[in-house]
């Protein structure tokens, strides 16, 4: 990052942002059913060499969040990585190294999944704290995310502590499946506390 | 165990009431201030209440409060608390001395920083500040850096509650344990009083679809779900209206265009830089036509609001949705350099 330069910061901060805002006063007028951004789940991740871009995604997530505070229809959708839709994984090599470390790829019918949980969840309302209006794909580990040789770049974040307990994913048929998330902020008030860790 | 842990700093509570029929804190550590210690405070370029506040609580507890502000000279070895978010969102409209100023700061710092927010991931007022969530999360696995963000509903929450809440989240910095497994929460957010930690929870499409399953008509009428079996659910899009796609001409572009076209949709307009009919594009435009689907074109920027006017505009159809699918990347470093790329 402190190699990036202000022309990269624009050419991939403002198509996500500027763009958003745009398209947002622009149909201020239609009814719509659906307001779908694809984001990406870097921007959660914080996947290394791209503060750019994650911050881009970062405010895409916000964004459903802002419109859904004006009663507007909006979801995300935090695609992970792809394999087979030409989606620029640079190179064999490049796929090779990420599969090593055990990133996860999905096809077509995961995001297909995706989109339609995103667009079925587009209006606002709902848990205050849960939303379900981010979609993410793809955060999953091929190996045991404990194991060395799992390095996904968010194997010690505290926000995906719960996958601590797939194990391996990939290698547990139930939860083979389990390539969606919401995210979630802490749980609801139970009794006196939350989960507070301080 | 009661005077182990009395012994170890615990204070017990009342627990008369109800005491196994829901869970309970029995015990609490209790923080004591240090003798004395030193924050350097970042402030925006005008007055916010809420910096004093944070001031008289540190004071209070023998914490020395510096002010500084970002262009200043600022000790790398310092912890900070930086506040410049509430004067306008840090990274929208980012000039290129503010980048450097902002890479600056964060490389060479070498103590805890809270970066204290607007809300962002709970309720929004204004998303241009959530880029610092991004920043933050690409930060710290770039720098390895101490930095938590703490985002704060200002409207829902007193000076006096929300710089509380700061003190009790800086001084539990030092008292995060250090696990080999995971890593300390670095995002909080400060909601009605209480500090709140994200987590992430994992579904299945099947089991999101079998939510659906039960009604026939999901939110009015353009999302069927299976009756009974537990399928993929299907999304019917509007025949009489005109979806909008965005930046949708590369293979994603195509493939959800597609998918849409499959499940009823008859009106698509692509909108993007290159979005017209030419050798490379009209052949994929002819599938969709051949299939009863109308395609408009409109070749335009999306970061200019008269080119996004125009393209609604044109519009033959109401406008039903909208995908945004624009992702221009530019990454130096190829080798971490992976996602799709749309045009």
């Amino acid at each position: 990052m402190s190699q990036m330069t202000f022309a990269e910061w624009n050419t991939s901060v403002q198509p996500k942002v500027q763009g958003t805002w745009n398209l947002h006063h622009a149909t201020s007028s239609a009814k719509l059913d659906f307001f779908l951004l694809f984001s990406s789940i870097c921007g959660i991740t914080g996947q290394w060499g791209q503060g750019n871009y994650n911050s881009a995604n970062s405010f895409l997530d916000a964004f459903v969040n802002y419109r859904h505070g004006q009663n507007l229809p909006a979801s995300v959708a935090d695609i992970g990585f792809m394999g087979n839709i030409g989606m620029a994984v640079g190179s064999e090599a490049l796929v090779r190294t990420l599969k090593g470390s055990g990133y996860y790829f999905l096809n077509e019918r995961h995001l297909i999944d995706a989109l339609t949980i995103a667009i079925v969840y587009s209006r606002p309302g709902g848990d205050r704290f849960m939303h379900k209006s981010q979609v993410g794909l793809g955060i999953r580990s091929t190996k045991p995310i404990m194991s060395p040789s799992s390095r996904v770049v968010w194997k010690k974040d505290s926000r995906m502590a719960m996958s601590h307990h797939f194990g391996c994913i990939g290698e547990i048929g139930d939860v083979e499946r389990k390539i969606l998330l919401k995210s979630a902020y802490g749980i609801q008030k139970g009794s006196d506390r939350n989960l507070d860790p301080y | 165990m009661h005077t182990a842990l009395a012994e170890n700093g615990f204070v017990f509570g009342d627990d008369d009431d109800g005491l196994f029929s829901k869970p309970k804190i029995v015990a609490e550590l209790k923080f004591f201030d240090k003798a004395s210690s030193q924050v350097t405070i970042i402030v925006p370029g005008y007055h916010l209440p809420l910096v004093r506040a944070v001031e008289k609580t540190f004071n209070d507890h023998n914490i020395t409060c510096i002010k500084r502000t970002l262009d200043g000279d600022i000790p790398p070895g310092q912890d900070m608390i930086v506040f410049v978010d509430f004067d306008e969102p840090y990274l929208y409209n980012l000039t290129e001395a503010r980048l450097n100023e902002f890479v600056k700061l964060v490389s060479s710092m070498k103590g805890s920083m809270i970066w204290v927010t607007p809300s962002a991931q709970i309720s929004c007022k204004n998303p241009n500040s959530a880029m610092i969530l991004g920043m933050m999360r690409t930060v710290r696995s770039e720098f390895r850096k101490d930095i938590t963000v703490v985002e704060l509903d200002a409207k829902r929450s007193t000076n006096d509650g929300s710089s509380k809440s700061l003190l009790q989240i800086y001084q539990g910095l030092s008292r995060r344990t250090k696990s080999r497994d995971l890593d300390p929460d670095y995002e909080l957010a400060i909601v009605d009083g209480d500090i709140k930690i994200p987590r992430f929870q994992w579904t299945t499409a099947e089991d999101e679809f079998s939510n659906l399953a039960g009604c026939s008509v999901v939110k009015g009428r353009f999302i069927q779900g299976p009756s009974n079996i537990v399928g993929p659910a299907q999304v019917n899009f509007r025949p009489d209206s005109c979806y909008l796609l965005v930046g949708g001409l590369g293979g994603l572009g195509r493939m959800v265009s597609t998918w849409m076209v499959e499940n009823g949709a008859r009106n698509i307009m692509f909108f993007s830089r290159s979005a017209k009919d030419g050798p490379e594009n009209t052949p994929f435009f002819n599938v969709l036509r051949s299939q009863g689907c109308e395609v408009t074109c409109f070749a335009g920027d999306v970061t200019s609001l008269s080119d996004v006017e125009g393209a609604v505009k044109q519009a033959t159809k109401p406008l039903a949705g909208v995908m945004q699918m624009s992702a221009v990347m530019r990454v130096r470093k190829p080798i971490y350099y992976v996602h799709m790329s749309t045009r």
